[in-house]
């Protein structure tokens, strides 16, 4: 099945004289990963909100599948394919794992009067079935019942990740997925994107792990001072001489 | 060599994100100790943990023999175990000689001039509001004002975050200085060179995890890799 | 009067608006709480102030001085000692720290109240002395005005020389700065924090004595009008000490010279209010129209959890469950009837009983449910109290009079639209934001309709009938409970389903819950509109209870109080909004006015200890003893299969982190359950649950301990009486 394209068009950002992203062009494609990498500051965390419509664009449009959705709400966004993480897992911390899940599945039945009337059905099947799946391919089904707000870093992420891919997503954005994990749970998470990927899902990674970065990515746009400074393949961007010397040459990656 | 700080065991963290798993580290006492590590390696919350900001969630610190795991951050700064923070380190509100005051002060002390004399820039600005410093010059003052409280130990993060490579150079050359005077300084640092010249012990952090512990010189460059050994 | 005359009487009023605003600004600036204890704190000083006046006969000198001097800012001390400290030691929220300030307005009240009792005094002794003295030019001004400018200017330059010239000056600027770089760099913030709060209960305090004179002191009046004043510290965006100042002094003035000009025709009742309630109207019009409020004070209380109940877990109730569920149903269906049995008076004293437990359940759905602080409930209440008196009356939109209990409904569910109305300005809100929005709303309906004659004035309460006959007290409280048991029904809906699923996603975390796609704005709409209609419901069934309408039912210092009394009692249970009706309505039944305030306050402070509220205290509580017995059921010696020991020591781990009765079993299951499933994943994710469960010789219960044990989990499901 064909899956939409997230692209963001000449996107500019301003906080007062400050400009966080300065006309940056962006594309994530289906079936994907894309990364973006940059120092502390660069603007990574501006585009990212840009690009989920938790902060608007002074100018610039967001276009998702072919449809403008520069102006619109992230739940709007959401409903339409776009669907994000966070660097602090955005959990239901008062929910278990699965009415977690539940609530991505059914984020397109909003029947509230019925519900109010206690007219509408408790949760129809078809978003149990699509919970109990990702569920077991992620295999999660062993803490389905574990209220989320007792879980361990690892799984926490692993559960926000299993709620998106439940929103049925087009496209991920995914804000440092790996911080807080060790280095078998990162293992485990570059494969698990890699397999969402393969199912046609377009990746956008954050993170600055750049190990994890590159080995999982199959396009890097590095960022710089509000500007996409490189963009390519893993392997072009590392060597590219701009994205040496200002981000990897604190690094001992030689 | 005796140990100043030794923490043992230690898990803390941010909310549901858990940052140190566990993490062991003795600092020997007169020396430098430096942890390094990429960005999230756990270096900042280590030094946080050891100032008392950030609270251990298991695990135990013991200062010169003295357990003080649930030592306020204050006790232990009036106690001479004081944190320089990576950002925000200066009182922006308040003027140079206004910074400098209110640590002296707090000690008891009334007089600035060691500051002034350690970083003759400092004098010129004196009567400059510190938000309106450069970055080097806030790291300055941040150091000075950390050197007038008499610390016993420095716990540095980040010296050379946003430094030009000649001003960090000035102020790893200054830190020297203060190991050389029998200050215990534990500083937190990217992979960059002068941190190395430093160090007597090294800590190489990966994901909250120590994964690895020793004399500078055995840090080989393919040691240092974003992998764990 | 000329203008100038009028400005010089304005700027009395205005002095001491800034004088509060300044105290406010004070202790927010040093710790971070905006105090809405404020007035409250206000009101008792004035009170001991008069008694040691009045009824000691002290010198009004030696009392100004105990009560401004010693009484004021020993409270403040106090305050930040027992109550404010324990909270930021533990980095509590700024929404607990929100629930803790309100938990010392209501118990401050209280004490006011239990003390003095709520009749009005006229006899409050004044500070200055009541003369005028001539200016240049041949006006006039009175002593207490200029007194009172002057108070106003010496405490701003000494605040200002002391800040910016001594030594402890320079610790409270670094501590205002950065409060945990200050720590870091050994300044003593603690004290700083204790002397912004002895400040800043000196100046409530000042603000108070000087209130006192000018109006019928009561306890509720007076701690109202201090906390109008709040209107000045949000002009100044809890930052600017000028900025409060210029904009007290500046609504003093205003106020005081609409006075000179007489509107004529329909908009004179409302110029009128405007005039006399111009404070509450800056207030509301201020967060309203000004967009850069919209995120005052960072973020108390919007995402404010008050509990951490989750939704009843989809379709897997079992038997035990249903049945205990039923059973606590039945339990409370019984207690709610009793009054039915009872002597008629006492009857009628129960008619509060099922109304204030609608009004409650409007905060569980706003607040509970959704996460949204409403500090506006008793607005709604008496708009739904009045709109059906006047739909009953035939006194609306030239209807005619309907059949009561038509009027009733349709009373309480045209404060649906108000609901929505309202809904929609404040849920773009957070933090304190939020908090002040919703409680401006409350007060400018509360002045701009309760208390206007065009409104209520010959408002004629038509009892309850049904086919023409009047219904007795029994059915009446019988209709009372029907109306209850829909509203349970409406907050069920609410609960359950995904709809629960989805607003309970909305409490826990808004931004996580947008990034799946829930549809975040409809529905804290929706909980903002069903709230409304619910409390419209209770607001009209108190006001048939009480035969008549009264503004002070519905005054805006209730809807402080019922949110308190919500939240102690667990902001998102439907069980814990009942029994907190019941329990108010007895106190206040039972023992002299205001303890009933007293208790919410009391127990409000105690909110630091027990974070979910009373009710989950109260769960906690089973839970924990069940644990003790449990380990004294157990044989120590014996190592049992590895499953039992799993569960059992679960159990312990999860009830030492206190963990709630709920997660604990489900973690217990998931722990036996993990034990089965090996693949790669799980056992990462389940290192959590592994480490109780290897642990060699955990003790094995013995079958009676584990039938006990069965027993304890499921009581601690029910702590309340009600359904």
């Amino acid at each position: 099945m064909s899956r939409a394209e997230l692209t963001g068009h000449g996107l500019v950002r301003r906080y007062g004289g400050l400009t966080a992203v300065d006309n940056v062009d962006i594309t994530v494609a289906p079936g994907k990963v894309t990364g973006l990498i940059g120092p502390n500051g660069a603007g990574k965390s501006t585009l990212f909100s840009l690009l989920t419509g938790v902060e608007k664009p002074d100018s610039g449009r967001v276009v998702l599948g072919g449809r403008n959705i520069t102006r619109m709400r992230p739940d709007v966004r959401a409903r339409y394919g776009l669907v994000q993480t966070f660097q602090v897992p955005s959990l239901f911390t008062s929910m278990t794992v699965m009415d977690n899940l539940l609530v991505g599945a059914e984020n397109r039945h909003r029947d509230y009067a019925g519900g109010l009337l206690g007219l509408a059905p408790h949760g129809s099947a078809r978003s149990r079935r699509v919970v109990t799946r990702t569920l077991e391919s992620l295999d999660l089904t062993g803490i389905a019942d574990t209220t989320t707000g007792t879980l361990p870093t690892g799984a926490l992420r692993l559960v926000e990740l299993a709620r998106a891919l439940c929103a049925r997503p087009d496209v991920l954005l995914l804000d440092e997925p790996a911080s807080g994990l060790d280095g078998q749970e990162t293992e485990r998470l570059s494969g698990l994107l890699r397999r969402v990927a393969g199912e046609g899902v377009g990746i956008l990674l954050v993170d600055h792990d750049v190990e994890l970065v590159f080995s999982v990515t199959d396009q890097v746009y590095a960022m710089v001072g509000g500007r996409i400074v490189a963009e390519g393949a893993p392997a072009a961007v590392r060597d590219d001489p701009t994205v040496r010397a200002v981000y990897l040459a604190q690094g001992p990656l030689a | 060599m005796s140990a100043e700080l030794v923490l043992t065991g230690a898990r803390a963290g941010y909310g549901t994100i858990e940052v140190l798993h566990g993490l062991d580290l003795t600092v020997p006492a007169g020396k430098v100790t430096a942890l390094l590590g990429v960005n999230g390696a756990g270096k900042s919350s280590t030094l946080r943990v050891l100032a008392g900001v950030l609270p251990l969630r298991s695990g135990s610190l013991t200062w010169r023999g003295r357990t003080i795991t649930r030592m306020s951050a204050l006790d232990r700064a009036r106690s001479g175990l004081m944190l320089v923070p990576d950002e925000r380190a200066v009182f922006a509100t308040l003027t140079v000689r206004e910074n400098l005051q209110v640590v002296v002060e707090a000690i008891g002390q009334r007089d600035i001039s060691p500051a002034l004399d350690a970083f003759p820039r400092l004098h010129e600005r004196l009567v400059q509001r510190a938000g309106t410093l450069s970055g080097g010059e806030r790291r300055m003052l941040a150091l000075a004002r950390a050197l007038l409280a008499r610390p016993k130990v420095l716990l540095v993060d980040e010296l050379s975050l946003g430094l030009s490579p000649k001003v960090a150079s000035e102020l790893f050359a200054w830190l020297a200085t203060v190991a050389l005077g029998g200050t215990t300084v534990v500083l937190a640092d990217q992979y960059t060179k002068d941190a190395l010249g430093l160090a007597d012990v090294v800590y190489v952090l990966h994901r909250g995890e120590c994964s690895f512990v020793g004399d500078p010189a055995e840090l080989h460059p393919t040691t240092v890799s974003a992998e764990p050994v | 009067m000329r203008s100038i005359d009028l400005a010089f009487a304005g700027i009395s009023i205005g002095a001491i608006a800034a004088l509060s605003g300044i105290g406010l600004l004070v202790t927010y600036r040093t710790n971070g709480v905006l105090n809405i204890a404020q007035g409250g704190i206000a009101a008792l000083v004035a009170y001991i102030f008069r008694a040691m006046v009045v009824d000691w006969k002290l010198p009004v000198q030696t009392a100004a001085v105990l009560s401004l001097a010693v009484i004021s800012p020993l409270i403040g001390i106090v305050l930040e000692r027992f109550v404010f400290r324990p909270l930021a030691r533990r980095r509590a929220s700024a929404a607990e720290s929100l629930v803790a300030s309100l938990g010392v307005l209501v118990l401050t009240v209280g004490m006011t109240a239990g003390i003095w009792g709520l009749g009005s005094r006229n006899d409050a002794p004044s500070l200055f002395p009541d003369r005028t003295v001539p200016l240049p030019g041949g006006s006039r001004i009175g002593v207490d005005a200029l007194a009172e400018l002057a108070l106003v200017v010496a405490v701003c330059v000494a605040l200002g020389l002391v800040t910016t010239r001594t030594r402890f000056g320079r610790q409270v600027r670094a501590v205002v700065d950065d409060r945990q770089l200050a720590e870091l760099s050994a300044i003593p913030a603690d004290q700083v924090a204790a002397a912004g709060w002895a400040v800043g209960t000196t100046l409530a305090g000042f603000t108070g004595i000087l209130l006192a004179p000018r109006l019928q002191l009561t306890p509720y009046g007076l701690t109202l009008l201090v906390l109008e004043t709040f209107a000045v510290v949000v002009a100044a965006r809890l930052a600017s000490l000028p900025g409060a100042v210029l904009t007290a002094l500046a609504i003093g003035i205003l106020q005081s010279e609409l006075s000179q000009f007489q509107v004529t025709g329909e908009f004179s009742a409302l110029y009128l209010a405007v005039q006399s309630n111009l404070f509450v109207a800056a207030l509301l019009v201020l967060l309203l129209l000004v967009p850069r409020l919209r995120e005052l004070g960072g973020d108390a209380g919007s995402t404010g959890r008050f509990s951490s109940r989750g939704a009843p877990q989809a379709g897997r109730a079992s038997l035990t469950d249903q049945r205990r569920d039923i059973l606590g149903k039945f339990g409370g269906a019984v207690l709610l009837s009793a009054p039915l049995t009872f002597a008629p008076t006492n009857l009628r004293d129960a008619f509060a009983v099922p109304a204030l437990a609608l009004i409650f359940l409007s905060l569980v759905i706003v607040t509970g449910y959704s996460g949204q602080v409403s500090l506006g409930v008793a607005g709604y209440a008496g708009l739904g109290a009045l709109l059906s008196a006047k739909l009953a009356a035939g006194d609306l939109f030239g209807l005619p009079p309907l059949p009561s209990l038509v009027a009733l409904l349709l009373g309480a569910l045209l404060v649906a639209p108000i609901g929505l109305l309202t809904g929609y300005p404040v849920i773009r809100r957070r933090g304190l934001a939020l908090a002040l929005t919703t409680f401006a709303v409350g007060a400018v309906v509360s002045r701009f309709v309760f208390q206007q004659q065009t409104f209520v004035s010959g408002l004629h309460v038509t009892p309850l009938s049904i086919a023409g006959h009047t219904l007795s007290d029994r059915w009446f409280y019988v209709v009372e409970l029907a109306c209850l048991g829909l509203g349970l029904l409406v907050v069920r809906n609410l609960h359950e389903g995904r709809l629960g699923r989805a607003l309970l996603a909305v409490r826990d975390h808004t931004e996580g819950a947008a990034a799946v796609g829930v549809d975040v704005r409809n529905l804290k709409l929706l909980s903002f509109t069903v709230s409304a209609a619910v409390a419209g419901l209770g607001g009209a069934l108190l006001m048939l209870g009480y035969a008549s309408f009264d503004a002070d039912t519905f005054s805006p210092l209730n809807s402080l109080l019922w949110f308190t009394a919500v939240v102690v009692f667990g902001a998102d249970s439907a069980a814990g909004a009942v029994v907190a009706a019941g329990f108010i309505v007895t106190i206040d039944t039972l023992a002299p006015a205001g303890s009933a305030t007293l208790a919410v306050g009391i127990l409000a402070l105690t909110l630091g200890w027990l974070p979910g509220g009373l009710a989950s205290a109260v769960r906690h509580l089973v839970a924990e003893l069940g644990n003790r017995i449990v380990e004294d059921l157990t044989e120590p010696g014996r190592v049992g299969p590895a499953g039992t020991g799993a569960g059992a020591g679960t159990v312990r781990t999860a009830a030492a982190a206190s963990a709630q009765a709920r997660s604990t079993t489900s973690a217990a299951s998931a722990a036996s359950r993990t034990l089965v499933v090996s693949t790669p994943l799980t056992s990462v994710t389940s290192v959590a649950y592994r480490r109780p469960a290897g642990g060699a010789g955990a003790p094995t219960l013995t079958p009676f301990g584990e039938a006990l044990l069965a027993r304890v989990r499921q009581v601690a499901h029910t702590p309340g009486k009600a359904p």
